[in-house]
């Protein structure tokens, strides 16, 4: 009893367990990961330390060795000149040693030279230590004797920085911290994942049941999967149906009177009863999470990957074939997309989806074993098609399972998923590439697809989307606006630059440009990463900003002008956090673009709508945008062709502050506010 | 207790592939630094014995006359146990003087690769791998800037590879201990967290199985199923229903 009435208590909502689950794993993982660093630092100490004992003994040594060439013609220690020169050389090359010093035999410092946050080495001492190793400070400190006659004359010293093995393992902090970072965002995903897969489904499967039920529907039942506690219930509920239909059908068997029951009641009358489907956008979020973490893991050293297999014998230009793989696949991705709806009607969601990852988990595989520059991009004609039928399939999945006002909140998944992928998968691709290397980074890309197959097949029905259809609006209709000048020429100023610039900017110069500063694969994919980081932290936020000031054009131009700035300050530096502050600025430019571009469209070409309809006038901005994509690449590749890549970083960067000048005059001018 | 199982699975996988990019990263890493340090002592010894070389060499004699070779050839062998040869040749190829371990092709002539690399390494050390050893070697040039040979020092990769790998073993063990323990935290916190979902789940499925007995009891006030009030009464209301057309018909 005492337990029924603490279970009347307010039951915990899906999204506390969420929580706390998700609060107990990311917990355990990061003391589990935080842990094991602290035993690996230890362990690392431990064996370096008598390394650089080792080194240190070889040091003085040597140090003596070349003292002694003078001892022994009798010039005395505090006499030789140079010696100072000769110990700030030395320091230099031995990163680890805090400082280096030659005393007399009494201990005093003759002769030192220092690192720049070492001991004052004048302060200890030296001599007490001579022939030992002994910790003083910071450091370990190793004294070899300079012996003339049997006598005595004076000590090399080497001071070894305690803190070297330390800091230097700090390098890899950064690594071990976005690594960390990218497994908290994977391990909230798993667990809304399995939530939802369990948890949520069944609540929901439940809560329509009960509704079905409280309208007098009684020929609905639940399929279960599983024997959790929650698919015990749905049994129970499907079993009081099945005792009420049972009754009714016996009740009419025996000829009673069923007018009064059958009144607002429906039954399973003729034995088969009506399936609870629930349709949730989450559903395809996860699937599409991993794809996008495994497809984009290349992002950070693609282009570095392709000047590997760039063969001059083909008689193109290293940079424009460089760019070419990326243009080409908006080209595959664009033969593929129209094909999602009609493969929806036919196979349903779950097989397109599978038919898409299956092509582009192969075409990864493929991608790593590729010998040739053409084989390559053979290769990645198979992603990219595949890539394009999967986004294509999902975006239809999200518009046929939102009712019209909900339909933003369902674009929301998509770009909460392919935002959410794309940052780990940059942060971890880097690490990876830098680590494992390119091709492997390849197969880790297409297991974590072949992830996103399993997660697929096992979340949505193989029924689930045949004989949906979504309009598509007639050809002819839809050709008529590339005609109108307004439309081409807000196309030209805001929709291809802000294409060719992610493009051809971020994802072709970006890396390039890293690398020609010598920055490795973990630290190009930590600097891409803030785009996307940026990205998907300002694009709700950008998009609640143009709705409350209802004035996206301004928006428009302010992000235009991020862009700008962001592809001038990043080929203008090669300090780090600004390179990072660069990519942020194109990342908030392109946020504050992005969602007012497509809220634009209905305003500002009012009368083009009114002619074509919303559909082909936004499918047309879909296609500008695909033409931005293609040629940013291959713009970019042929500037940096004649002009090399800091040079093409500004002309993109101008190129951008003009068309967006322009755009600006023409919406102050009235040219798309006006009502034509 | 099948949620706990599929939700812990997951996690468990998250965990372990976390650890295993830690160890990857931390022995990379190490494997770095114990390089660069190893091969930054054994560049000290070559140059410092290319050194000594040359201030005999400067004094005219060729570097095969020099005496001091051979001795200082075996000194540092046994000084430097770790190092598996130190060879002296001339400008030629020739070996003029080879302490420690044989090389693998034996004969009198150190391998074309030296003589190579002391050839472009315009007084710098250079550095070679093969298939066992790492080779440091420094040129020896004389004052009027001829080059005479060079030193070459071989120490070994099975003692490198031996310290990695024993680094790796260690964390792979901290880190099983460390999987188990945090796999067990996760499972705990993971039911206590679910504990209240599934009681509360008992408690619906008690209240609907008992919906069609003669006495049903409470319904449960479940503010997340607030559809279950709707539910119990229409359920209740057509059993009514049914009972009494049940009882009319004969």
């Amino acid at each position: 009893m005492s337990a029924e009435r603490s279970g009347r208590q307010r039951a915990p909502t899906l999204a506390g367990v969420g929580v706390r689950i998700g609060f107990v794993a990311v917990a355990a993982l990061v003391a589990a990961n935080a842990f094991l660093a602290w035993i690996a630092l230890g362990a690392v100490e431990t064996r370096l330390e008598p390394v650089i004992k080792d080194k240190a003994h070889v040091l003085a040594r040597s140090i003596a060795n070349d003292l002694y060439t003078a001892v022994r013609l009798d010039i005395p220690v505090r006499g030789l000149r140079g010696v100072d020169a000769y110990l700030d050389d030395l320091l230099t090359d031995h990163p680890e040693v805090a400082y280096l010093a030659v005393t007399d035999a009494g201990g005093k410092v003759l002769f030192s030279a220092e690192a720049d946050d070492g001991v004052e080495v004048s302060s200890h001492p030296l001599a007490a230590n001579a022939g030992t190793f002994v910790s003083i400070g910071s450091d370990y400190n190793i004294a070899h004797p300079l012996v003339h006659d049997g006598k005595q004359v004076g000590h090399a010293m080497v001071g070894i920085d305690r803190r070297y093995v330390r800091n230097t393992m700090a390098g890899i902090f950064t690594d071990i911290g976005i690594s960390l970072c990218v497994a908290i965002l994977i391990v909230l995903e798993l667990t809304l994942l399995v939530l939802s897969l369990t948890v949520a489904r069944s609540i929901g499967l439940m809560r329509r049941l009960m509704h079905a039920v409280s309208e007098g529907d009684f020929s609905a039942s639940i399929a279960t999967r599983g024997r959790d506690d929650l698919a015990r219930v749905i049994d129970a509920m499907n079993g009081i149906n099945t005792e009420i239909n049972r009754r009714f059908r016996e009740l009419v068997a025996a000829g009673g009177a069923v007018e009064r029951l059958r009144e607002g009641r429906v039954f399973a009358e003729a034995g088969a009863y009506r399936p609870v489907q629930v349709l949730r956008a989450g559903d395809v979020q996860y699937p599409l999470f991993f794809f996008i973490f495994g497809v984009e893991l290349s992002r950070p050293f693609f282009p570095l990957f392709v000047r590997d297999l760039y063969d001059p014998a083909l008689g193109i230009d290293a940079s424009i074939a460089i760019a070419m793989p990326m243009s080409v696949w908006v080209v595959a991705m664009l033969f593929t997309t129209p094909l999602a709806p009609t493969l929806i009607r036919r196979l349903g969601t779950r097989n397109t989806l599978l038919l898409g990852m299956a092509p582009t988990s192969v075409g990864l595989i493929a991608t790593a074993f590729a010998t040739g520059f053409i084989e390559l991009i053979a290769w990645r004609c198979v992603t990219a098609a595949g890539f394009g039928l999967v986004t294509a399939a999902i975006l239809v999945r999200l518009a046929i399972t939102a009712p019209e006002r909900r339909r933003a909140l369902n674009i929301g998944v998509f770009v909460t998923a392919t935002g959410g992928g794309s940052i780990c998968a940059t942060a971890i691709g880097g690490i990876l590439a830098e680590r494992l290397g390119y091709e492997n980074t390849f197969i880790v890309g297409a297991t974590i697809v072949f992830v996103a197959m399993t997660i697929t097949y096992g979340f949505l029905s193989s029924e689930e989307g045949v004989g949906t259809s979504v309009g598509t609006p007639a050809h002819r209709r839809r050709l008529g606006i590339y005609g109108s000048v307004r439309f081409m020429t807000f196309m030209a100023l805001s929709a291809l630059p802000s294409r060719t610039v992610l493009t051809g900017f971020l994802f072709f110069l970006v890396p390039l440009y890293l690398d020609s500063l010598d920055f490795g694969g973990a630290a190009i994919g930590r600097t891409m990463m803030v785009y996307f980081l940026v990205l998907l932290v300002m694009n709700q936020a950008a998009a609640l900003i143009a709705d409350r000031f209802q004035n996206h054009g301004m928006l428009i131009v302010v992000g235009g002008i991020s862009v700008a700035a962001g592809c001038l300050l990043f080929v203008s530096t090669t300090d780090a956090l600004l390179l990072a502050c660069g990519v942020a600025l194109i990342g908030l430019g392109q946020s504050f673009v992005m969602t007012p571009q497509v809220a634009v469209l209905p305003t500002y070409f009012r009368s083009e709508t009114e002619a074509f309809g919303t559909g082909p006038v936004t499918a047309a901005f879909r296609v500008v945008e695909r033409a931005g994509s293609i040629a940013g690449p291959l713009l970019a590749g042929s500037i940096v062709a004649f002009a090399g890549l800091q040079h093409a970083g500004r002309l993109l960067g101008y190129g951008i502050a003009v068309t967006t000048l322009l755009l600006a005059l023409l919406l102050v001018v009235g040219v798309f506010t006006r009502r034509h | 207790m099948r949620l706990l199982v599929v939700l812990n699975a997951a996690f468990l996988c998250a965990f372990a592939v976390t650890m295993a990019l830690m160890i990857l990263l931390n022995q990379q890493k190490f494997s770095d630094i114990l390089r660069g340090l190893d091969d930054s002592r054994v560049s000290v010894v070559t140059l410092d014995a290319s050194r000594r070389l040359r201030q005999a060499v400067d004094l005219g004699l060729p570097l095969k006359d020099i005496a001091e070779s051979r001795t200082m050839v075996e000194a540092l062998v046994a000084e430097h146990p770790e190092l598996q040869s130190v060879s002296i040749f001339d400008a030629g190829g020739r070996l003029l003087v080879h302490g420690g371990n044989g090389l693998s092709g034996g004969g009198s002539e150190a391998p074309r690769v030296w003589s190579a690399g002391n050839r472009e390494a315009a007084g710098e050390v250079w550095r070679i791998e093969d298939p066992e050893s790492f080779v440091v070697g420094a040129p020896v040039i004389n004052n009027f800037g001829k080059l005479e040979g060079g030193v070459a020092v071989r120490y070994s990769k099975a003692r490198f590879s031996g310290i990695v790998e024993g680094l790796t073993a260690e964390l792979l063990e901290a880190a099983a201990l460390i999987f188990v323990a945090s796999g067990l935290l996760a499972v705990l916190g993971t039911a206590a967290a679910l504990w209240r979902l599934t009681r509360t789940a008992r408690y619906l499925r008690q209240s609907v199985e008992n919906l069609l007995a003669p006495d049903p009891g409470e319904t449960p006030s479940d503010t997340d199923l607030a559809e279950f009030v709707g539910y119990s009464a229409s359920v209740r209301e057509t059993a009514a229903t049914l009972a009494a057309a049940e009882r009319n018909t004969p």
